[in-house]
């Protein structure tokens, strides 16, 4: 899966949970919207995790901080 | 290392359990984990020492137990022992990771000189009506949003020996937070917290300068944190040496 695909169904369910006119980008941080709260945060780990069907570490849970990092952490259990 | 690390996490155990007790907030307190409750929405309102036993069969059934009857807060803190075992477990019970503090300790405080403060900032015990709802309102907006720390909590916290809360205002307004924490072997500093206006100012700095050169005088004992990322820099410029790790969970309550 390329990587504007990854970034695609990532932005879809941001916007299910930020709201749907919330504008998405790779830079987007947790300090970038107020409704990114911890549990937003969880919620989106929950959901990416079934979207994709891959588990993050903990590690990279914690060192997660933008839509980028997220995309990354997904991008590199596929490959 | 181990010993440090040990009383990094016993500080921070020992401050909620005092905590509870004092204020006689609602707790129970099991072997292998802790529960500090207060009513529905105010601080605090978490599970903490959570340990690597947690995933022991007996355990984990009374666990998981109490957490199907809602009987567990939403918020849960867990060491770095084994994490990778516990992890697991906790996701399994509907626990989400979002957050570490790195524990983290100043051994020796005797390098540190005190520093003048400039002539508009005072630092405070806060004890009058205005002072005690300033220090409130930077760590309520700060720091435990959505949750809320009531006064009579903070009243009672500061009436007591081991507890110090400072203030740092400038020109009578406040902008920095602290809650010192004496247990028997090490100083925790908790609730570092700065208003959002007057953020990226050195106020904070300024505020642990201060309280530190305090400790500088009066013990030697070690100086214990619990830093979150954007945090640690600055305490990593007085000396603290990052040690051990704690991670913050929250509840999730619906199957998404």
């Amino acid at each position: 899966m390329s990587r504007s695909e990854i970034f695609s169904r990532i932005e879809s369910i941001c916007q299910t949970i930020f709201g749907e006119c919330t504008v998405i980008t790779e830079k987007t941080a947790a300090t970038d919207l107020e409704k990114w709260d911890s549990m937003t945060h969880v919620t989106l780990i929950a959901s990416i995790e079934r979207e994709f069907g891959v588990t993050f570490d903990i590690m990279e849970i914690i060192g997660i901080s933008s839509i980028g990092d997220f995309v990354d952490c997904v991008q590199a259990k596929q490959a | 290392m181990n010993s440090i690390a040990k009383h990094i996490g016993s500080n921070l155990y020992e401050f909620y359990d005092s905590i509870s007790q004092i204020c006689g907030l609602e707790t129970d307190k099991q072997k292998h984990w802790s529960v500090s409750k207060n009513a529905s929405g105010y601080w605090p309102r978490l599970v903490y020492q959570v340990d690597q036993n947690i995933i022991v069969p007996d355990v984990s059934s009374t666990f998981s137990e109490k957490v199907k009857s809602g009987q567990l807060p939403e918020l849960l803190i867990a060491g770095d022992e084994n994490i990778r075992q516990i992890d697991p477990f906790l996701r399994q019970q509907g626990f989400y990771p979002f957050t570490a503090w790195k524990g983290m300790v100043l051994s020796n405080l005797q390098n540190l000189t005190p520093q003048e403060l400039p002539d508009a900032i005072e630092i405070v015990k806060p004890e009058s009506v205005s002072e005690l709802e300033q220090w409130l309102k930077i760590v309520n907006t700060e720091l435990v949003s959505p949750l809320r720390m009531e006064e009579s909590l903070l009243k009672s916290l500061t009436a007591l020996p081991e507890f110090d809360a400072y203030l740092m205002q400038k020109d009578g307004i406040g902008v920095s937070t602290i809650l010192v924490f004496e247990s028997t072997e090490s100083t925790g500093l908790y609730l570092i917290a700065t208003e959002k206006s007057a953020q990226k100012q050195g106020f904070a700095s300024l505020l642990v300068h201060h309280i530190l050169s305090q400790l500088a005088q009066k013990s030697k004992k070690p100086v214990i944190l619990h830093a979150t990322q954007s945090g640690e820099p600055m305490y990593l410029k007085f000396g603290f040496q990052p040690i051990n790790q704690f991670f913050l969970y929250r509840y999730l309550k619906s199957n998404i």
